[in-house]
């Protein structure tokens, strides 16, 4: 076999190429080296092969052309192929270069196995990765309904009440879209829902929110009958069912200050239907609007105006020192539509001097003020009614002190105003036929003399109100009040329409979302009954024709009215 | 009328004065920016819950082992102002 492989290398060298198997060959070669030096070392011809003593060992190679055999020895046909050094032929030298080669070559397969693995472990990686994001596909759907969900929010509020009247009378309505009826109904009682609003809250960028919240109201009043055909005729439905619309309906931006300072941060500029500065603060700083009215709302002035306005806290090391709410708005309340080439305006300052460490916390003072006019188109006709004068004007302002603790709040109010409380106002629960200009009644000479007193174009109101609860320790249950004192129009002498007003009962919070409260609520005109001359009652307005000699209008004090409530809020 | 006001007045003085006195508030940052469910989960039901009309969130009063809490939620039903009262 070793000679079969030199007669090829042979035949390689003859022809004047090179194996290219070097690996073959070097092995080849070592081991005819090895077996040459094997040989030379038994018989003696590496010696006789070696030119002198001490001289590198010659190997002498023969080859028969004929047969292309090699031989160490020469002979018959043989001539001289080649002399090798034996030290080229050294084992130990080619066995290191043929490891080193090994080596190398081993060291470069051991990359490509590293190489490899490294491969593997990246596409095993990436397959990973690959096998989780197909885990965490979604349906574009669920992608739309999370992003959906984190700009909107949806939220309800619902006052429902159950109210018996010992005595009814006159006055104005204890809470929006409940009305009960006057004079001679005791017993009257009724269940009630007084308010459902349906909150939506949306939040199309960063700092803006857009809340629109219909609420509902009573459709009271009548209407003629459609006519359908010739002969026939549809009867209305206006019968004072429960219908929605509109309350709140703004778009508010809230980042307005925050770049300028951070004591105004988080303060707003808010326009549509927006909550008026005063009722819904106070609304919130009282706690019980599910039970009764704020003061000036329970007298007129509306929670919500179409406007605009800026509103915020002013913070100092997250302390707030004051709050603040300011605004142009219509004269129309948000259930009107705007008749006037004026406007209103209306601000709150609230000032708390020790800081606020939460809403309401702790001493602050408050100051209210509105100024606007009766909604009438500008050529109306003068006359003596303040809402149909067209230069009549109204003013409404409150000064108030409150105290909040965690278990515990107070407030004092004093409250000025100037045309802010008519007949209307007086009568949003019921008031005398002959006021809606329904029917005549006894009650024929009251409603005039109230038209003069409140509604002559220079009425002065002043008030006093106390509000407050008290949250009894380790239990659900909070007791809460309001005493409303009020004079409708302090020019009048010993007006018979002043009236106190007050409500007294305990709160129980079932849980988070519900609230219920047993109450009395009453109405007092507290002069005693007399008699009112027609010529004083025109002396404001006159709204007496003819002789008012001799003539009077009796039974001028209105009635009381007693009431017991049950209420119910749910918030979610 | 006058001796009313001045009597309210300094009634106020007096009930500032004590508030002030008796104040321990502290602010409870970490729980600004969670829910009312996240709060509902930790502390069960308030023992006041009141629903801010103007904002159209809720202001939340918590006693929970020994401390109280006052919390103000946003429209989002988020927790902006965390205050625990003592």
């Amino acid at each position: 076999m070793r000679k079969k492989w030199i007669r090829g290398g042979a035949a390689d060298l003859q022809n004047g190429r090179i194996s290219v198997n070097r690996r073959r060959f070097s092995y080849a070669i070592a081991a005819l080296a090895g077996a040459v030096l094997v040989a030379l070392a038994g018989t003696g011809v590496a010696r006789a092969q070696s030119s002198s003593a001490g001289a590198t060992p010659m190997l002498t190679l023969y080859v028969d052309p004929a047969t292309g055999q090699v031989f160490t020895r020469p002979g018959k046909g043989r001539s001289l192929l080649t002399t090798i050094p034996a030290t080229a032929l050294d084992p130990n030298t080619i066995e290191r270069h043929v490891e080193e080669k090994t080596q190398a070559q081993l060291q470069q397969n051991q990359q490509q196995l590293f190489d490899l693995e490294k491969k593997n472990d990246e596409l095993a990686s990436q397959n990973h990765q690959l096998a989780q994001q197909v885990a965490e596909i979604k349906p574009a759907w669920r992608d739309y309904i999370t992003n959906f969900q984190n700009k909107f929010a949806v939220g309800t509020l619902v006052y429902g009440d159950y109210r018996f009247y010992t005595h009814t009378g006159f006055g104005p309505q204890e809470l929006t879209q409940i009305n009960s009826p006057g004079p001679g109904n005791n017993s009257f009682n009724s269940f009630d829902i007084s308010r459902a609003y349906l909150n939506f809250f949306f939040f199309p960028a960063d700092g803006f929110t857009l809340r629109v919240t219909p609420n509902i109201y009573r459709g009271d009043g009548t209407a003629p009958a459609d006519k359908f055909g010739s002969s026939s005729a549809i009867g209305s439905n206006l019968s004072g069912g429960m219908n929605y619309r509109l309350k709140y309906a703004y778009l508010q931006y809230s980042k307005v200050f925050d770049r300028l300072s951070d004591a105004l941060k988080g303060d707003s500029i808010q326009g549509g239907f927006i909550p008026n500065p005063l009722v819904a603060w106070e609304e919130d700083l009282y706690g019980y609007r599910y039970v009764n009215l704020t003061p000036w709302n329970y007298l007129s002035l509306s929670s919500t105006q179409p406007g605009l306005s800026i509103a915020g806290p002013i913070k100092i090391n997250e302390k707030q020192y004051a709050d603040y709410d300011v605004g142009a708005y219509n004269n129309s309340t948000f259930h009107a539509f705007e008749q006037t080439n004026t406007k209103q305006v209306m601000g709150r300052l609230s000032v708390y001097p020790f800081g606020a460490k939460w809403r309401f916390q702790g001493l602050g003072a408050t100051f209210f003020y509105d100024y606007g006019y009766g909604n009438v188109a500008p050529d109306s006709p003068t006359g003596t009614s303040l809402l149909n004068a067209k230069t009549g004007h109204i003013m409404r302002a409150a000064a108030m002190l409150h105290y909040t603790a965690e278990n515990w709040g107070l407030i004092a109010e004093y409250d000025f105003g100037h045309n802010a409380f008519t007949g209307g106002n007086l009568f949003s629960s019921s008031g005398p036929a002959d006021y809606f200009g329904t029917a005549t009644t006894s009650y024929a000479g009251f409603s005039k003399m109230t038209t003069a007193f409140l509604e002559n174009g220079n009425a002065v109101e002043r008030g006093l109100d106390f509000m407050g609860h008290y949250h009894i320790p380790t239990t659900p249950f909070t007791l809460f009040g309001t005493f409303e004192w009020f004079q409708p129009n302090t020019k009048v002498d010993n007006d018979p329409l002043d009236f106190q007003r007050w409500v007294a009962g305990i709160s129980y919070q079932y849980n988070e979302y519900l609230r219920f409260a047993i109450d009395s609520q009453n109405l007092m005109f507290y002069h005693s009954q007399r008699s009112v001359s027609e010529s004083y009652v025109n002396s404001f307005a006159p709204v007496f024709t003819g002789s008012t000699a001799g003539k009077s209008v009796t039974d001028a004090v209105p009635r009381d009215t007693h009431a017991f409530f049950i209420n119910m809020e749910v918030n979610y | 009328m006058k001796r009313v006001i001045i009597a309210g007045v300094l009634g106020f003085a007096m009930l500032a004065m004590t508030g002030c006195a008796s104040s321990r508030e502290q602010s409870q940052s970490e729980w600004i920016g969670k829910t009312r469910s996240d709060l509902s989960s930790e502390m069960g039901d308030p023992k006041g819950a009141v629903p801010m009309t103007d904002t159209g969130g809720e202001m939340l009063f918590y006693s929970y082992q020994g401390h109280h809490y006052v919390f103000e939620t946003d429209a989002d039903g988020k927790i902006d102002s965390a205050t625990q009262v003592r």
